[in-house]
């Protein structure tokens, strides 16, 4: 009779994930209780997240096009980390209810950004696992220039992405403009 | 509640809490938050839940209404059961 009044039930997982990232995280801690505390660690904690992430993938691309590929591994290690805190925090999110598909309208600038940091360092990956400069000539010379030229791009990115991060407007002077 | 998005809302609990000759300290005691939420609180800075609006208004003995309506923001009282 009223079915168009039935009721979304809350998407909420008690799974044992939940369990274990609150344990983690300590979200029972008493600090928690105290609401203004709670809402301004959510916000200082995307904060923190959103630093790690932009110079941890900056640090990944640098170490990916370091000479005869030593940072290589590390860059790997580096991305591994990262990856397991965004997962992490996106997971969380998504197992509570809350959907992490960032709203088109934030998520092009930063998109493009974090593709080009990406591609900056899987360039690098690949270039020094796939590609090794052997011997000498025209093409030993030829992959030396194009390698420093691809290096040459990838420091530009990641110094306009962090440009870009330093300079650009925070949403609340968007919002007032 | 983003704090940015609560930002230069205002509110009429200071004017009841002195009303009342509360501190932030007291008030903040009363109603089991710190005494910075309760500055943030009074300058608009931070918008409560509804179980800190209630509590605040049970204290302060007003409502909700009084202290965050629209009202508030002109320094109408707002509302019913104003102190």
């Amino acid at each position: 009779m009223h079915d168009h009044l039935d009721d979304e039930p809350i998407r909420r997982d008690e799974s044992r994930w939940v369990r274990m990232a609150e344990r983690v995280a300590d979200l029972g801690h008493p600090f928690y209780a105290e609401e203004r505390q709670r809402d301004v660690w959510n916000e200082a904690s995307a904060v923190g997240i959103q630093v790690t992430l932009w110079l941890g993938c900056a640090a990944a691309a640098v170490l990916a096009w370091l000479p005869d590929g030593v940072g290589a591994p590390f860059s790997l290690v580096v991305l591994g980390v990262v990856a397991a805190g965004v997962l992490a925090t996106v997971g969380y999110a998504e197992a509570l209810g809350v959907a992490t598909d960032a709203p088109r309208d934030v998520a092009a600038g930063r998109a493009l950004l974090m593709a080009l940091l990406l591609l900056a360092t899987a360039g690098g990956l690949v270039r020094w696992w796939v590609w090794p400069i052997e011997g000498g000539g025209f093409w030993g010379g030829f992959r030396i220039g194009v390698t420093a030229a691809l290096g040459l791009v990838a420091i530009v990115v990641v110094v306009a992405a962090i440009v870009h991060l330093v300079r650009r407007p925070g949403r609340h002077q968007l919002a007032r403009s | 509640m983003a704090r940015s998005a609560t930002r230069g809302r205002v509110n009429l609990v200071r004017r009841h809490r002195r009303a009342l000759e509360l501190t932030q300290a007291q008030l903040a005691e009363a109603v089991g938050v710190s005494r910075q939420t309760v500055v943030s609180i009074e300058a608009g800075d931070y918008a409560p839940s509804v179980y800190l609006a209630l509590a605040l208004a049970e204290v302060l003995g007003t409502t909700v209404e009084a202290l965050f309506g629209a009202g508030a923001a002109t320094g109408d009282e707002g509302g019913t059961g104003n102190a």
